[in-house]
Parts: structure tokens; sequence; C-alpha cells
């Protein structure tokens, strides 16, 4: 009698990408150490609620684009090891670039079927600087591009929203607007457990229906302006 | 969990044939026919769905003749889960119910009879463009009935408006009824003769041949099962997704058949690591008995559940120790 019929047990592996602008104008009015802060305010929390599911094993990394992008955690990092090295701001915003170096890791061959949706969060302070429709081709033509929860976090007013929504790819679903530094903190907070734990256990999902999203994603929070304190 | 000819859902009799052991147990249930044909199967709820309070959305029913011909129908269903599919867990039970109805009732007695297999390309033609659209519209009608005995009421459909607090609402449901039952659909008819597999949706048919080869059902790459996404038998047109595979029976049939719902193979690594439970409970049959299997079988469930995929896992399995080896 076997102890436990077939090989050895696994978990769901679940890949969360953070896509982080780093351009020169993520230098001004502290935006980019509040990303830096933000995210590594939001760690414990993302543990945590990994922790909730022992189901999925969640595995973090991070791309950068500025002048180029360039992958700032390369190899998936689990959770709870995970690290936030502090990104630096200077040069352009090549986003596609970015997403183009995430479509390669969706690649089936690299992540496989099994997997649990990823998911991909858009960080960016301007315009792009490059062949933005070239990277989201080449994310959506992924599989894993398609079927992946997908948000958007746009900080201060000078974004182009167009591009984000594009990414997004659902109409229900707009940019997260960050004008300061706690709506920042809320907006990564929420990506890091709320969304993060519906990826995580995510109900099936009939195709040729009319769904239209893969995972259904919770209440996104309100974000207080604070007038003395806009981006 | 449906057994052989026990009580339908919803506390309606069954009107399957006669002649079968029945079984209502929740976690397990096996059987052994005269022929030598040894079914069992069992069905738990996800590790998820047990923190989160969720039902298990899982069912599975099988049938088994009395007589000397290892005469059997095997189903599982998968009910979706998920807040667009609130009654997931009854469109499973409806699936695997429906679908044993159909080919125990009307599409084993064709082949018993021969007609069938006298023209066997003939048979397969047809079959193959009647019984996807049997499948899938008994199933609706089967939840249309649930759904118009029992309402769909405003908890299911978050947002609706109007009755009294408190009270079981009927709500206008924003979207098509048959989601809110969604679920997958695998099934298996095993004659003499004859071998027929049925696929709609996710999960995973294994077989383990004389000579102790795993092997799949030739269904081919379903691009659709991705990630989350399953074909269902609540899609548009979800016919067109059943596929179906006839396996005439030339030399010697498979020595087991099992059927799982998709937490069973997320729950490991790869395939093979997958493929090698059908070795294991085979011969875990074989040496120590059904008996003895169907004992440990909800225990096995539970664990893989629990340190794999954490998703409900239902299987059923059959094994054939009659032939000499």
């Amino acid at each position: 009698m076997p102890k436990l019929p077939g090989g050895p047990l696994a978990r769901r592996p679940l890949h969360f990408i953070w896509i982080a602008d780093c351009s020169g104008s993520m230098g001004y009015g502290g935006k980019i150490q509040s990303l830096n802060n933000a995210i590594r305010e939001a760690l414990p929390h993302m543990q945590d609620a990994a922790a909730e599911n022992p189901n999925a094993e969640v595995m973090v990394r991070a791309v950068k684009f500025s002048s180029g992008a360039s992958w700032h955690v390369a190899s998936a990092v689990p959770v709870e090891q995970f690290r936030w090295d502090d990104l630096k701001a200077s040069g352009v915003t090549d986003m596609g670039k970015a997403l183009q170096l995430v479509a390669e890791q969706l690649d089936p061959q690299m992540m496989p079927q099994r997997a649990l949706p990823p998911v991909l969060v858009l960080i960016s302070d301007g315009h792009p600087t490059d062949d933005v429709s070239a990277g989201l081709r080449d994310l959506m033509a992924q599989p894993w591009g398609t079927k992946a929860v997908r948000i958007a976090i746009a900080i201060g007013d000078d974004v182009e929203k167009s591009v984000l929504q594009r990414f997004i790819g659902h109409p229900e679903l707009e940019p997260l607007q960050a004008n300061n530094a706690e709506s920042l903190v809320t907006f990564i907070k929420w990506v890091s457990t709320a969304v993060l734990k519906s990826a995580s256990s995510p109900a099936s999902q009939a195709v040729n229906t009319d769904q239209s999203s893969n995972v259904p994603l919770p209440p996104v929070p309100d974000a207080d302006v604070q007038v003395d304190d806009v981006w | 969990m449906s057994g052989n000819n026990g009580r339908g859902y919803d506390g309606k009799e069954s009107t399957l044939p006669t002649s079968q052991e029945s079984c209502d147990s929740s976690q397990v249930c096996h059987t052994t026919s005269a022929c030598g044909l040894q079914i069992v199967g069992a069905s738990v709820p996800g590790a998820i769905h047990e923190r989160s309070g969720a039902p298990n959305q899982d069912a599975l029913s099988w049938w088994s003749a009395e007589g000397e011909k290892p005469l059997a129908v095997l189903c599982v269903a998968d009910g979706h889960g998920g807040s667009e599919y609130t009654r997931s867990h009854i469109g499973s039970r409806r699936a695997v119910k429906e679908a044993q109805m159909l080919l125990v009732s009307e599409v084993m007695p064709r082949i018993l009879d021969g007609d069938g297999l006298h023209n066997l390309a003939q048979f397969k033609r047809q079959l193959s463009e009647q019984l996807p659209k049997l499948l899938v519209s008994r199933w609706r009608a089967s939840v249309f009935e649930h759904a118009t005995d029992n309402p769909i009421t405003e908890d299911e459909v978050p947002h609706a408006s109007g009755g009294e607090a408190g009270e079981p609402r009927a709500a206008k449901p924003s979207s098509p009824v048959e989601r809110r039952y969604g679920a997958t659909l695998l099934a298996v008819l095993l004659t003499p003769e004859l071998h027929l597999y049925i696929q709609l949706g996710d999960g995973d048919v294994l077989t383990v041949t004389t000579d102790g080869e795993v092997v799949r059902p030739p269904f081919g790459i379903d691009s659709h099962l991705f990630a989350n996404y399953t074909t269902s038998l609540c899609s548009k047109e979800a016919w067109r997704f059943v596929r179906i595979h006839f396996q005439p029976i030339v030399d010697s049939p498979p020595e087991f058949i099992m059927l799982a719902t998709d937490g069973y193979a997320n729950s490991f690594a790869d395939d093979a690591d997958f493929e090698q439970v059908a070795r294991d409970l085979y011969s875990a049959i074989k040496q120590d008995g059904l008996a003895a299997v169907a004992g440990r079988l909800p225990d096995w469930l539970e664990a893989t559940s629990k340190g794999g995929s954490g998703d409900d896992i239902s299987v059923v399995m059959a094994a054939n120790l009659s032939r000499p080896k």
C-alpha cells in the first residue's frame, strides 16, 4: 500500500512581477523613494497574505525600466525570502522593452500550465518613449500574458493612461491613480495582499461565456487625496 | 456523490436501470461486480474550500452491471465555484447524473445489440454528432428544472434589489441561468467490445495497459484548457467542446481506468508524477484489495489536496482483475 499515490506533491506556483518605472521624472517629488518605501512597507503584509494559502507558492521578481529595461530581481524569489533593494531614477521611459522582458518569462516552456495566473503590476509616472505597442503585442502573444492579472498604477497626473489601460485590457478596471505617497502605499498594499489572495485561489472560468476577467478582483480601495501633497 | 442506483439529487429517485449495487456515502464507495470489474471512487473537498467553508464542487457517479459482462459507466464532474457559479456544486451533480443516464439507458444498448458495431464508422459518426448535443441539452434541461423549482435569489446576485429584508428574494439574474451551474464532465462507458471516452473541460482520464503503461485517450491538446480557464457545460455552444474517443477492444482492454478532476493533477509538478497515481492505485487494488484501497482513498485525496493544489479532488476508477495474467 503506497503512503500516498503518485510522485512528490507540489504547490501551484504563482508568479508576481513588479514592473517599475525608474525614469528621471520618478526622481521628482520623491516619487521613486515613495515607491521603494511602499513596496518595502507592503512586503510583510504580502508575506502574510501568501502564508494564508499554503497551496500557492508565491514567487516574486521585478523589472525596472528607464533608458532600456532590465531585471531588478531576475530570479523568481519565494515571497518569504523576497527583499526590496531601492530603485534609482534616471533616463527615459522604455516601457515597451520592460513588457518584452516580462513576455519572455511568460513562455509556457518557462511557466508550466499548472501554474496559477501570474500577477503583473505596472507602475509608471509618464509617457513611454519606446515602442510600447510592440511590448504589449509580445506580452499578449503569450497565453500567460492574456491570462495574467494585470494591474496598473499611475503615479501623478502626467501619465499616459491610455497605455496603462491597454496593458490592463479590462474595460471595467482602470489604472489606479496615486497622487501622493499615502495613496501609493494603499494601492501597493492592495495588490500585494487582496489581489494576491484572489489570484492564489481562483475559481475555474468557463470559456465562451461573457466572462471578461479571469480572476474576480476585490474592491479597489479609496485613495484619499491630500491637497498639500499632490504629485 | 452518486453510486449506482442510489438516490438522485435533491431527494429525487434516480431512474437508472436496476440490477446494480448502490452507494450513497459522501466520501467513498466501492463495488465489485460478478464479472470481476472492481470500481471505487471518492470525492473530498479541497483544502482551500475547507479553509473558506465552501462546499465540495465536484461530483462523481458510476454504474456497473451485475452480469458476467464487464459493463460500466464512470463519471466525474467539477463545478467551477466562484461568485459567478453559485450553484456549480449542483451543476456537477446534475452533470454526472444526466451523463450516466444517457450512457446507460441509450448508448449502451446500441453497443450491446451489435447494430452499432456492425458498421463502426457509421456508428462513430452518428454518435459523435448526437452525443455532445444530447449531453449538453440534457444537462441544461436539468439545471433549468432546478432553477425553476429554486429561483435564483438575491444572495446569489450581488447588487440585485427588491423584496423584503431577510426573505429569499427572486432576483433577475445578471448572467445566463446555466452559468450558475457551470461544470466540466468526464465519462467513460465500458463494454467488452468498445470503450467510449468523453471529456468536456479539464480533468484527466488515465488508463493502465496490460504492459503497465499509462495511456491517455488521444483527445489532443485543447488550447482552451489553460490557467484557470476551462470549457464547460455552461459555455456557449458547449457541445462543440465535447471530445469523444472510441476505443474498439481488439486485443485486450486497459486493466485500469481512472477519471479525476483537475485538483488531482494540479497537485503534482508534472504529468509523470501524476500518472504514477494510476500505477500506484492499480497496484494497491491488486495487492491489498478494493476494500483496503477504498478505506484509504479519502485520506489520500485529502492529504494530496492539502499538500498540493488545495482544490477539491474526485476520482473514480475501475480495475478489471478477471483476466488471467
